[in-house]
């Protein structure tokens, strides 16, 4: 083989490599978005009786990132009464972070950042940066003072 | 001794592009907050923000350096007062861009041609460099100055009146 076509034959590797890992994050992070949706889901299931809407729009939102490319996210609006809290996912690749869901809700703007590659690593970030575990009774916790705002 | 400012410079550049490299390829690896960006902020934001407003300040401070080491060179305490008071004299011509007859029997062996551009260049440097080092302001931004120029420029000046 000459060595002209050994080179582009290892660029060539390394290229298909490279697409190969960002197809695999960016199928980790819509995963991520869906479980967490869905458990949000699963946790405001009791209070959907009470007349809480919850409301998921899939492919709402598009996002450009560096080798993931351009893709569609879904968001999820929680509605009570005449307040909505909405769920906007921003984007895999985050600072110190391995994804970021912005939360506009009438008690101002929070985040909900990956910390780490498990399911469970979800934390809710006010505007201060204090960093807190999401568990159901954080994020009921959050609902109850936004809808009380 | 202009050389040591110059290759912190560059040292400092590589860091921030290895930076860069960091938020190109996993940025979830770096501390939640960098520098005067928001806490989690956005890969697209923190590339802006590094290539555009960390990049400039650095090079800013490249030139302040430059400066102050050309500056501490030519009022060295280790030179006859000869010397002294010539290097005194350019310094004065450079920050003011005008080229005054004692500064031209201070140095017979130049050309006038050559101080007048040492001067005048020295003084668009010289307000650069103030500029900077004042917080870019209070008045109108001057030329701007890249730290190869400088660097290039003041060793320039250096050689000539050296030599």
């Amino acid at each position: 083989m000459s060595r002209l076509a050994e080179f582009l034959k290892e660029r060539k590797e390394l290229t298909e490599e490279v697409k190969k890992r960002s197809q695999e994050t960016l199928a980790q992070w819509k995963q991520a978005i869906d479980v967490l949706f869905s458990q949000i889901d699963t946790w405001l299931e009791v209070a959907k009786h009470e007349g809480l809407i919850v409301k998921r729009t899939e492919a709402a939102k598009e996002i450009t990132e560096r080798l993931l490319g351009t893709y569609t996210v879904p968001i999820m609006e929680i509605s009570f009464a005449d307040k909505t809290i909405r769920l906007e996912p921003v984007g895999r690749n985050i600072v110190g972070a391995f994804g970021r869901i912005d939360v506009f809700s009438p008690a101002g703007m929070h985040m909900l950042v990956k910390l780490g590659p498990e399911k469970e690593d979800w934390y809710l970030v006010d505007k201060e940066g204090t960093k807190r575990r999401l568990t159901r009774e954080l994020f009921e916790d959050f609902l109850i003072k936004s809808f009380s705002s | 001794m202009l050389g040591n400012a110059w290759h912190w410079g560059i040292i400092l550049r590589e860091a921030l592009l290895m930076l860069i490299t960091m938020v190109e390829k996993a940025p979830q690896m770096l501390p939640q907050k960098l520098f005067d960006l928001p806490v989690f902020a956005t890969q697209a934001e923190a590339l802006d923000y590094l290539r555009g407003e960390v990049w400039q300040w650095l090079d800013d401070m490249i030139i302040v350096a430059l400066w102050g080491e050309f500056e501490t060179l030519l009022q060295s305490k280790n030179q006859s007062p000869v010397v002294g008071k010539r290097n005194k004299s350019l310094l004065g011509c450079m920050k003011d861009g005008v080229v005054r007859p004692r500064l031209r029997t201070l140095f017979r062996g130049l050309p006038f041609g050559e101080l007048e551009y040492i001067c005048k260049r020295g003084k668009m440097l010289w307000d650069y460099r103030s500029w900077v080092a004042h917080g870019r302001s209070p008045y109108k931004a001057p030329e701007k100055w890249a730290p190869e120029d400088a660097y290039e420029f003041l060793s320039d000046v250096l050689r000539k009146i050296c030599g």
